[in-house]
């Protein structure tokens, strides 16, 4: 019963934040990004040398990472534990939590450039403004640059995702590909050619 | 002011000159927005027509003497209450399907042992209007749209132009955040 409970104390709720709703100002999704020339033509390059270094590293690496890469899981002991993945290997990996609540898979990679501070890509398709300063702050090792992995609370396990790396070779990026599958409760991720 | 609530200013004039216009004027500019909260929550058209009605009466019953301040908020509250009022909870057949999967989304957000009589739906009410003030613009009305209004996850991805797993995303973690909040508060 308490979903109805919410629902009718929502009638109680400030009456601007209702209005706003209403004359909220919405933009199609068509009408994003791509009105723009510049970023359309940004779009296309991105792309074009996404193909073209994907293209190259697999003509010329043997399907072979320059850097290691690294998942991380809990110990049975509980402590975190990273660990270098390898192409088709099956590795425990689990869910970490931030501060604020969202909770994700974490990898990281050795960074191309050690005078850089340590950076944090997010991959998902929410909002997570800020949290890259959570995840660092959970992060001990300056020398990997982390990727934080959202899944989608709507994903079906087989989840196959891609992660993009660049920085180490000019007109390079290297492509992830990785399939995280769930066993009772625990995850395991593979890394896939 | 905007120009919306200019309007707005001018319909209500109408009401306090007890003009008959006032009705007209108000469907004119809020009759598709009534229909819509009311449809969301009830299945019967016929039901959803007499709740557009009912407003419009209670409007007119209403102003003068009161004067709202905000008077597309006051609207949809009143057609909200009154569909509310109109559903039977007992009669699942009477819920619009789009209620029954919100109402499924909104569950176990406060604990059972606290759905008393005795939480006042005014005071959380306003426990939520505090946590949604602190939420992230878009966070906010996305939430709005979907718990207050209704809409389906269809119509608010079209609407704000995301996809709409991102949509389920952002409600499914507002909805864990105003959990935390509402415990905190020992709700």
């Amino acid at each position: 019963m308490g979903e109805i409970k919410i629902l009718e104390s929502l009638n109680y709720i400030d009456d601007i934040l209702i209005s706003d709703a209403i004359f909220h100002k919405t933009v199609r999704r068509s009408d994003k990004l791509l009105k723009n020339k510049i970023v359309k033509i940004a779009v296309c390059l991105v792309f074009l040398s996404a193909i073209l270094g994907c293209a190259s590293f697999f003509n010329t690496q043997n399907h072979s990472l320059p850097f290691s890469l690294k998942v991380y899981g809990e110990s049975e002991k509980g402590e975190v534990q990273a660990i270098d993945m390898e192409i088709d290997k099956k590795i425990p990996i689990d869910l970490f939590e931030t501060k604020s609540g969202v909770k994700g898979f974490v990898f990281s990679y050795d960074k191309p450039d050690k005078n850089v501070p340590s950076a944090v890509a997010i991959v998902s398709e929410g909002d997570y403004d800020g949290i890259e300063e959570e995840i660092l702050k959970m992060a001990d090792d300056s020398t990997q640059n982390y990727i934080f992995y959202v899944p989608n609370e709507y994903d079906n396990t087989p989840i196959e995702q891609s992660f993009f790396v660049s920085g180490f070779e000019k007109d390079i990026l290297y492509e992830i590909h990785l399939i995280i599958n769930k066993e009772g409760d625990k995850y395991y991720v593979n890394l896939k050619r | 002011m905007r120009g919306d609530d200019v309007e707005d200013v001018k319909i209500i004039d109408l009401y306090f000159q007890r003009d008959e216009k006032a009705i007209d004027e108000t469907d004119k500019k809020y009759g598709q927005l009534c229909y819509s909260v009311a449809k969301n929550i009830l299945n019967d058209k016929e039901d959803v027509k007499e709740c557009v009605s009912d407003t419009y009466m209670n409007l007119w019953n209403t102003i003068p003497p009161v004067k709202p301040l905000n008077f597309s908020a006051f609207i949809c509250k009143l057609t909200r209450n009154l569909s509310l009022k109109k559903l039977d909870y007992n009669n699942a057949k009477k819920r619009s399907p789009e209620l029954v999967t919100a109402l499924s989304e909104l569950e176990n957000i406060i604990s059972s042992e606290n759905v008393t009589e005795t939480i006042e739906n005014k005071e959380l009410g306003s426990i939520i209007s505090e946590f949604l003030k602190e939420e992230k613009e878009t966070q906010r009305n996305v939430f709005i749209r979907r718990y207050w209004f209704l809409d389906s996850i269809q119509s608010i991805s079209e609407k704000y132009g995301f996809s709409q797993s991102k949509v389920k995303s952002m409600l499914f973690h507002t909805r864990k955040r105003l959990k935390a909040y509402l415990k905190e508060r020992g709700y």
